[in-house]
């Protein structure tokens, strides 16, 4: 069955972890954006975007990203996505956003930039 | 520089291809919600999402008004830094710009814009804002709003195919936006109605053609509740039969009746219909009509509900104080007509005694009979007295001609009457019919003080009185005819409302009674008068009883 479930983990004061469902689109996009503007009001700077089960973004999906991204980078953080599929980096390079968005490839990576203690 | 670059495309004819299916997903994703959600803000946001993913933009707004009028109230919705932009949602619609963007009826580049007039500090707005692009929604020729979306995060411009894209998309999707201000704007007025109806003081329920409930006003739940407490949810009610909303046990034949009026498919009032439970007690007035939709042959059933408890309980103390007054002026009345009578009684024993003296046996005998006529008068008086004044409240199957004799009878010996000639006119064949014998005695009673007071206080000679009654057409008629004064024509209307009196003296309560009298017997009364000639009120009773148009 499909999940669309998103959830999030705070890793420390600064940091938390959204954990995407198998979509993010139209009929989750609304989620998306309330729990990322909701953990900006927190306070957290950098939010981790976990898509490691992602497997279909539309359009709507991309743009709830790009629509609350801008805020973090100007509280001196950033929205940090991860562990995405071919399929979905794909959709990114198609849409020209590789270079604009932070992408990394596994969340070791981010705990190492970010100097996480878990 | 141009925001619009032709062939700036970066990509190859591969990527291009996934770039253009990618935005026929967002269509087909935005249409489906569109036909299956109502939430039009949700709806504009997704939208706007999707066309910051597709051209890869951060901020994005759309202003709609209402029904394409630039005068009436607009709708903004932003996303990103849009989503709260006190300079853009200050932008106002006037009708140069209107034009302007019905003209291109095209995505347009914030360079492109060219608007003089009132409307040239808009382009201002959206330079500040950083807007890059513009797109007007148009439909049918009409302008419904327009969509906005800020510089790409790319730092690229709009390419040519962008623009072929973004037009397409946003053409497709303006019919789905106009149907859902439409649908909403209609859910609006439904909501505007239902308010209204909310708000009234009757209670209001709706049957459809099988006697079910479709609708009903929020007094007609509370209404209902004090008779059914165990009802929770106005929901439980709909699709119920009218038997089962209006019971036997607590609206006794209520469900009978208004069947039966919604068959003859005209409008009808049941009045003074009970309804009962263990702990209420209510009187309605029960107003039943149709109505009947333009798509479907039957008419649905409008049941109002008018809870008339208080007005009927204040005009039974109105009914109750009208006899008390009334028989305080009895009073004077009967001390008046008794101290004739035993002035006459103690003459004639005076004489009696007289002649007992002189041993004139036939003198005697002559003024012992004259004293057993005035006793009989007192009898026939004090009788009638009893009877008028008892006033029960019952009903049987009587001739009311015999109330009328009985009256007439009382009434010729008081001074009321004196110089006024009562003439009757009864149809010997009258039908019996089934009426409270004390209550149309005071009926006529007061059309009889009123007709002969209007007579004496105009000092008109040769006073006349005629009581008639007759039959026609299944309705029996009792009129009183007088040729005092007549009655005025703005006074006509009031008459038999609270407090109306044309008399000096008088308090308008005996009206009032009658009024009721006449309610209690489902009958009418008309009033036939010109001024200086006279009155008649003919009074029309139903030989069944029933209710009267």
């Amino acid at each position: 069955m499909e999940n669309n479930n998103l959830n999030y983990v705070s890793i420390n004061a600064e940091t938390v972890k959204i954990i995407m469902g198998h979509t993010l689109d139209n009929s989750n996009v609304h989620e998306m954006v309330d729990m990322i503007t909701t953990l900006q009001e927190k306070d957290y700077k950098y939010i981790l975007v976990d898509m490691s089960l992602l497997t279909f973004i539309s359009s709507a999906g991309v743009g709830s990203i790009l629509g609350t991204v801008e805020t973090s980078r100007e509280n001196g953080g950033d929205i940090i996505i991860y562990g995405i599929s071919e399929n979905i980096k794909n959709i990114f390079q198609v849409l020209d956003l590789l270079d604009y968005l932070t992408i990394k490839e596994h969340y070791e990576t981010i705990k190492e930039q970010l100097q996480i203690a878990e | 520089m141009n925001a619009i670059t032709q062939n700036s495309t970066i990509y190859d004819e591969s990527t291009r291809v996934d770039k253009n299916s990618l935005a026929m997903d967002a269509l087909s994703e935005l249409a489906k919600q569109f036909t299956e959600h109502t939430d039009i803000e949700r709806l504009l946001t997704n939208l706007l999402f999707t066309l910051s993913g597709q051209f890869s933009v951060n901020n994005a707004f759309v202003i709609i008004l209402q029904q394409g009028d630039y005068t009436a109230k607009q709708f903004y919705y932003g996303i990103g830094k849009y989503k709260h932009n006190e300079l853009l949602e200050s932008i106002e619609m006037h009708i140069d710009i209107v034009e302007y963007f019905k003209n291109y009826n095209q995505p347009l580049s914030i360079d492109e814009l060219n608007i003089e007039g009132k409307s040239a500090n808009i382009i201002y707005k959206l330079y500040e804002a950083n807007v890059s692009i513009v797109v007007p929604l148009i439909l049918n020729n009409k302008f419904l709003g327009l969509i906005a979306l800020g510089e790409k995060v790319t730092g690229k411009d709009f390419s040519q195919n962008d623009i072929e894209i973004l037009s397409a998309l946003v053409n497709s999707i303006t019919p789905f936006i106009s149907n859902s201000f439409l649908f909403m704007e209609n859910s609006n007025l439904n909501t505007w109605y239902l308010e209204i109806l909310n708000s009234v003081k009757h209670g209001l329920f709706v049957f459809d053609k099988n006697f079910r409930l479709k609708s009903v006003n929020d007094t007609g739940f509370a209404l209902l509740k004090n008779f059914k407490s165990k009802i929770k949810h106005k929901k439980s009610l709909l699709d119920i039969s009218i038997d089962f909303i209006f019971t036997e046990s607590e609206f006794p034949r209520w469900a009978t009746k208004i069947k039966k009026a919604y068959m003859s498919q005209k409008k009808q009032i049941l009045k003074n219909q009970k309804a009962k439970s263990d702990k209420h007690e209510k009187i309605f007035n029960v107003s039943i009509n149709t109505i009947k939709h333009k798509t479907e042959a039957e008419s649905d059933l409008i049941i109002t509900l008018d809870d008339v408890t208080q007005l009927i309980e204040s005009e039974h103390r109105m009914f109750e104080m009208e006899k008390f007054a009334d028989k305080g002026v009895m009073a004077s009345s009967i001390a008046h007509e008794l101290n004739n009578f035993l002035g006459l009684l103690l003459g004639g024993v005076e004489l009696t005694s007289i002649y007992f003296n002189k041993g004139n046996r036939d003198k005697i005998t002559k003024n012992i009979e004259k004293l057993k006529d005035n006793i009989s008068k007192m009898q026939r008086f004090t009788a009638g007295l009893m009877d008028y004044t008892k006033l029960s409240t019952s009903k049987s199957i009587g001739d009311i001609n015999n109330v009328i004799e009985d009256v007439i009878s009382f009434l010729t010996v008081q001074k009321r009457y004196s110089g006024i000639h009562i003439k009757t006119e009864l149809l010997t064949e009258l039908e019996e019919i089934e009426f409270d014998g004390d209550q149309i005695a005071q009926l006529l009673l007061n059309f009889l003080n009123n007709a002969a007071d209007a007579i004496k206080e105009s000092n008109y000679e040769n006073g006349q009185i005629i009581v008639k009654t007759f039959q026609k057409s299944g309705f029996i008629y009792l009129s009183v005819q007088d040729n005092g004064p007549g009655i005025k024509e703005e006074v006509k209307n009031k008459l038999f409302k609270h407090h109306l009196t044309t008399k000096k003296s008088g308090h308008g309560y005996g009206l009032v009674t009658c009024g009721k009298i006449l309610n209690n017997h489902n009958a009418i009364v008309t009033i036939e008068s010109k001024e200086g000639n006279g009155a008649t009120f003919t009074i029309k009773f139903p030989k069944d009883g029933s209710l009267l148009d």
